[in-house]
């Protein structure tokens, strides 16, 4: 592509050819790539290297301590670790079903006009922002989640260690729980899961669709046999990709739980906490340390985050519909 | 949207037999259960209860088709009202969400002084007909601008790197990008704040607060902008540089322009996504009540921030101008959102009426003047 | 290196600064920016929306005291303000606070750390709640945990609360009224305090960062507390706050036991008296041990100090500039910002801390001359003055509550709880018979010290001036009973209320086991309506079939 005498066609009069220009392009674009690129090299060499003197202190009691008292060598993400991930799940537990069946109601089910409105609403959704779920689900959803989760942990905490709730005559043992936080994570993370399926499910080859109709297939076996075989890599890594947000969400957990630095291990009983609401309240009362700790507990946080997402790229791309999606 | 051709085999629609047996399925568990759940069982609760009549519904439903058609018929059903229903909850709790932060808010936002002053002169139990948002928005604004100025020729520029340039260290960029949409918010903010606040010393203010936007900001633009680019046919291009354009001159002339609407879209997904972020700005922007158009200099609140600090006063009236904020938060995001897909609606490559025009003009007078404009 | 990146930072905004520049100071006064204490916010806030008016910009956010102190430390912001001085040596657990620009304190208001509880008994909230210190202790140890012990009921007169779990709602963040309340609970009871400190901190002795236990649950902020227990689900919630933040929802907050014997609320007058206790050091901070015991029986004993930390250099951020708009505000709120404490849920400054406040006030760079003193009209002296003397009814030992309701049961008899003797009924006769008379104060025993208590009953809030007036009862008299130490367990049981209450419940008994078979009969039969017709016709349509293919 050497400058050529002969000029496009629609070419005005005003512009100089040289190559100048072309240098410049080059040299500009290749500039913003490596600030970018820096830039965001810059942010995981700073989390290591601030982290470090932490890190180095507390070495591998840093995964398994549970108290955060970094001024005398006791902390660790332990606690905090274990209310991400419980948080995490029950995120997932409510997102993937509703995301699955939502996401195969706009492809198959609702009325053509429709669907492109639907598409729209559940963009929108993931667009709205997550303070707003969490005004919503501190107000709405948790005197409402007061009797559910009630109702959960007096007919199934017999059967289910974990669901049982001690003191459970008064309300405020079901507050500000991991479960509360996770359904209203849930609802923020579930428009970008759904997203990725519907978009998944309406690549599925239609020639294969037909076959199954021509087959005599109902409409519930064409989807079994064609859609969701087809789509499976989009399901799971959907599932991966809301997770990944879910982990790192922020402002929705740190309205409702009550923050606590021991295990969560009945998601029920009030209290929980994670690695992101844990830095959103203690970064700026921090002796240096204490904040080392705190971009130790954010790499924690941002390792997790990457090796799920990654996970669910990898899916995506080894599964038949990865091709064809993003 | 691939064209589905199930609504050409579907052999029922909704028929009278379908919406009687979906309403007995419904009345009847809703009998049952009020029974069974209100006055046999020990249980209460309403959340329980409706958990509790859709699965009765569900059986019910089963066995009512049950009554005309095959195992397989049924599960057709089943499966239709169970997706059905999950699209209808979906939607619900949004429209749910929208109406309650409406209706709780509606109070402070009805008052024209909710958008029009500041709650500099006022306490957060003041009466709702003074102090308002208007600190708020401007620092949303300002924040929101600032970090657009920032990551989105960042963004489009390591996108036309990736996908145009494709120079040698496009596989690392690509990598460390995707890495980067991983980052969670928070620790934008915490980046910044260890970095910009605590190591350079620059103090909390309206730009720490939108270079931790940018920040998030950017690697989302970048890699959305590199997908838009992918899908510019390739066709133009060689196109394009067959006629012996430059490759600044393909992308300059080309590929932007035909991907502009789809370009925009991502910008404005990529600002609908940081404008109602709270955690960064809690740990970069301070706090004030004060009006304070100067990013560079102060405090400077924007609309999350205030919703979530006015919310934390145990007093109705902040808690409910918290609401007013978060509403005017939602519409500013379907603002955002509707003129994207305004712009957006337009398919890749079309070109406007007026553009048409004016590219015809140009033709003419770069050539024969009476030939007719070349279809794109 | 730095500077470069700082440049380039700047650069970038640089359009937008230039056009924001002309509007941001339009005022000869440099805006100023705080952070800390929510202990003490909803003052600061006051003070800061009417400084406002005369040009004075000051943007403080409501942190947490540790938040606070460590901005100061950091140098991210102009000035701190908290309840508690740099911790050096530090708490357990916590780095050793030392600020590398020089500071001084300065006491800006007293209050009191109140426990504001949300308790509902029939329907209606209890207002009333009594508590010792060392009830106290143990709740927030975790060692009492319902309302219904008897630790709580012998306080109250014998009152029973109900059977619900306590919800001790403690602050998240780095407080200084958690900082305040474990101080009080180290240094007066160290027997309760220090086995739990051990065990959650490592080591004993005051922590900004109270340790959650039990069913404890923390909450950012004061706001965070104050919300939490006024929640419709706070019931049993009982969370420490200043008393402005549950004056300003109207919630109840609990009377302290104070060393002369009386259940006390934390009103400007009985802050005000506590405090005359207070040393104060030579660079300002308290010692509160005294303040703990003080004698005085209007003494509320969980009284504090706020303190303001203040550069006394021009080190960044702060400089000449800010140093006036800081001393204006200061000067403001030291002054006339004084009248509003009352109002508010504080207390007034005695007139020397206003004193040295001003003193301080002068090493500010920058400062401009603080105002006579005389012309502050400073009301602390009126406040103390005013102070009125306990009623009877709020003596530990006194057994009619204030509101004049039912006293409880007799004198301290070790036979509690379950059986109900006779004599209880017959106990509480007299008692509400008794004549109520109109001489407050004459059940004290302790000398009074200021102005006799009749004439100023209307400066008190009207929170407490509502009982206070009330001249509820006062001739209870006070036997042999002693003072709450003993944990009488007594507890009010109507004695015909045990046969009264199993009858019903019974007859109760006998109906829903009718009624519930009913309702399975129906259940049953409702099923069969729905299911039976698919079962019979898919029972006949497959015998058909098989006599069919048969």
């Amino acid at each position: 592509m050497t400058a050529v005498v002969d000029r496009p066609l629609e070419r005005t009069s005003t512009e100089s050819v040289p190559l100048a220009d072309e240098r410049a392009f080059r040299a500009v674009v290749r500039g913003c790539a490596i600030v970018t690129l820096l830039l965001m090299g810059l942010i995981a060499l700073f989390l290591l290297l601030r982290s470090w003197p932490a890190l180095h202190r507390a070495g591998f009691s840093f995964l398994t301590e549970k108290r955060w008292l970094p001024d005398v060598n006791h902390f660790g993400v332990a606690a905090l670790l274990s209310g991400t991930v419980v948080i995490g799940c029950i995120a997932l537990l409510v997102a993937v079903p509703l995301a699955l069946g939502a996401s195969l109601f706009i492809n198959e089910y609702a009325p053509r006009r429709l669907r492109r409105l639907l598409v729209s609403m559940i963009d929108l959704m993931a667009a709205v922002p997550s303070i707003v779920y969490g005004l919503w689900g501190f107000f709405f959803l948790q005197p409402r989640m007061i009797g559910l989760s009630r109702w959960l942990s007096a007919h199934l905490g017999g059967v289910l260690p974990f669901l049982h709730v001690h003191d459970a005559d008064t309300p405020s043992s079901f507050t500000s729980s991991a479960f509360i936080a996770g359904t209203v994570v849930g609802i923020v993370v579930v428009p970008t899961v759904t997203s990725v399926m519907r978009e998944v499910f309406s690549q599925a080859p239609v020639a294969e669709r037909e076959a199954a109709l021509a087959l005599g297939s109902t409409k519930w076996g064409m989807i079994r046999t064609v859609v969701i075989p087809f789509g499976r890599g989009g399901i799971i890594g959907g599932s991966m990709l809301g997770l990944g947000r879910a982990l790192g969400e922020t402002i929705a957990v740190y309205l409702i739980i009550s923050p606590i630095l021991d295990y969560t291990t009945h998601p029920l009983q009030s209290g929980s906490n994670t690695i992101a609401a844990f830095i959103a309240s203690r970064s700026t009362e921090s002796s240096s340390i204490g904040l080392a700790g705190l971009l130790g507990a954010g790499l924690v946080l941002f390792l997790l985050t990457l090796l799920v997402n990654s996970i669910a790229a990898v899916i995506v791309a080894r599964s038949r519909s990865g091709a064809v999606t993003e | 949207m691939t064209n589905v051709p199930s609504a050409r085999v579907r052999t029922s629609s909704v028929t009278p037999e379908l919406v009687s047996s979906l309403v007995a399925a419904a009345l009847g568990a809703l009998a049952l259960v009020w029974l069974l759940y209100e006055r046999i069982l020990p249980t209460s609760g309403m959340l329980g209860f409706w958990l509790c009549w859709y699965t009765a519904f569900l059986a019910l439903y089963a066995v009512v088709v049950g009554l005309t058609q095959d195992r397989l018929a049924v599960s057709d059903r089943i499966a239709a009202v169970v997706f059905s229903t999950a699209g209808l909850v979906l939607f619900s709790v949004l429209l749910l969400v929208v109406g309650f932060v409406v209706d709780k808010g509606w109070d402070a936002v009805h008052h024209w002084n909710f958008f029009s002053e500041t709650t500099a002169l006022i306490g957060p139990d003041a009466p709702l007909d003074r102090g308002g948002i208007y600190a708020a928005a401007v620092g949303t604004l300002e924040q929101v601008a600032l970090s657009t100025l920032i990551s989105v020729p960042l963004g489009i520029a390591t996108a036309l790197y990736l996908n145009e340039v494709r120079g040698h260290l496009a596989g690392v960029v690509r990598t460390i990008v995707e890495a980067m949409t991983a980052i969670p918010s928070i620790l934008a903010g915490l980046f910044v704040f260890a970095a910009v606040v605590l190591t350079l010393g620059f103090n909390r203010s309206g730009l720490a607060a939108s270079l931790a936007l940018a920040v998030e900001m950017l690697p989302i633009v970048a890699r959305t902008s590199e997908l838009v680019l992918r899908l510019v046919p390739n066709g133009l291009r060689e196109a394009s540089a067959a006629l012996g354009a430059s490759q600044w001159e393909t992308v300059r002339r080309v590929v932007l322009p035909t991907a502009r609407p789809s370009l925009v879209t991502a910008v404005l997904l990529g600002v609908a996504r940081v404008v109602g972020e709270t955690s960064p700005i809690l740990l970069t922007a301070g706090f004030t009540n004060e009006l304070n158009y100067d990013p560079l200099h102060g405090p400077q609140v924007s609309l999350p921030l205030f919703a979530f600090t006015e919310v934390r006063f145990p007093v109705d009236n902040a808690i409910t101008r918290a609401f007013g904020a978060a509403a005017a938060l939602l519409l500013l995001v379907l603002l955002l959102f509707t003129s994207a897909r305004v712009i957006a609606g337009r398919p890749l490559g079309h070109v406007r009426r007026r553009e048409r025009r004016r590219l015809a003009r140009a033709f003419a007078t770069a050539t024969d003047p009476t030939r007719q404009v070349p279809t794109a | 290196m730095k500077h470069l990146l700082r440049t380039l930072l700047a650069g970038t905004v640089a359009v937008s600064a230039s056009l924001a520049a002309s509007a941001a100071h339009a005022d000869n006064y440099v805006s100023i920016t705080g952070a800390g204490s929510t202990w003490s916010q909803v003052a600061i806030d006051a003070w800061r929306a009417d400084i406002r008016a005369n040009g004075v910009v000051v943007n403080y956010s409501g942190t947490g005291s540790t938040d606070g102190r460590t901005q100061y430390i950091q140098h991210t912001v102009d000035f701190a303000v908290t309840e508690i001085p740099f911790e050096n040596p530090p708490e357990p657990g916590q780095p050793a606070e030392v600020p590398d620009r020089p500071y001084a304190y300065l006491p800006i208001v007293a209050g009191g750390t109140s426990f504001m509880y949300h308790l509902t008994v029939a329907g209606k909230q209890v207002r009333d709640l009594r508590l010792s210190g060392k009830t106290l202790a143990l709740v927030y140890t975790g060692a009492v945990t319902r309302w219904n012990d008897p630790r709580i009921t012998a306080e109250n007169q014998g009152r029973v609360l109900p059977d619900e779990a306590i919800i001790p709602v403690v602050r998240s963040d780095g407080a200084g009224a958690s900082a305040q309340f474990s101080r009080y609970l180290w240094r007066v009871y160290p027997t309760i305090w220090c086995p739990f400190a051990q065990s959650h901190l490592g080591a004993c002795g005051l922590t900004s960062f109270f340790p959650t236990f039990g069913n404890a649950k923390s909450q950012v902020g004061s706001n965070g507390v104050a919300d939490y227990v006024s929640a419709s689900y706070g019931e049993g919630a009982i969370g420490y706050v200043e008393f402005a933040y549950a004056k300003r929802i109207n919630y109840p907050v609990v009377s302290l036991l104070n060393q002369a014997g009386y259940y006390t609320q934390p009103s400007a007058s009985d802050v005000a008296v506590a405090l005359t206790r207070a040393q104060i050091n030579a660079d300002l901070t308290q010692n509160l041990d005294s303040v703990y015991v003080n004698p005085d029986p209007r003494t509320y004993p969980m009284s504090s100090y706020s303190y303001m930390v203040v550069p006394t250099t021009a080190a960044s951020p702060f400089n000449v500039d800010k140093g006036k708009s800081l001393a204006t505000f200061i000067n403001y709120f030291l002054c006339a910002g004084q009248q509003k404490a009352q109002i508010l849920g504080y207390s007034p400054l005695p007139k020397n801390l206003v004193q040295a406040g001003f003193a301080q006030v002068a090493k500010i760079p920058g400062t401009v001359p603080s105002p006579a003193l005389s012309s502050c009209n400073n009301p602390a002296l009126s406040v103390l003055t005013s102070a009125a003397q306990p009623l009877p009814c709020q003596a530990a030992t006194s057994r009619v509550s204030c509101d004049g309701r039912t006293p409880a049961t007799t004198p301290p008899a070790p036979t509690t709880t379950t059986s109900a003797p006779t004599s209880t009924t017959t106990s509480a006769a007299p008692t509400t018979a008794t004549p109520r008379t109109t001489t407050p104060g004459s059940g004290s025993p302790v000398p009074v010290t200021s102005a006799p208590v009749g004439k100023t009953a209307g400066a008190t809030p009207p929170a407490e001036s509502s009982s206070r007036a009330a001249p509820a009862a006062a001739a209870a008299p006070t036997p042999t009973a002693p003072s709450g130490g003993a944990p009488a367990a007594t507890q009010l049981v109507d004695p015909a209320g045990a046969p009264y209450v199993t009858s019903v419940s019974l007859a109760a008994r006998s109906e829903s086991s009718q009624n519930r078979l009913l309702y399975w009969l129906s259940a049953l039969v409702l099923l069969a309506v729905v299911v039976a017709p698919p079962v019979i016709s898919w029972v006949l349509l497959r015998r058909r079939n098989r006599s069919a293919t048969g």
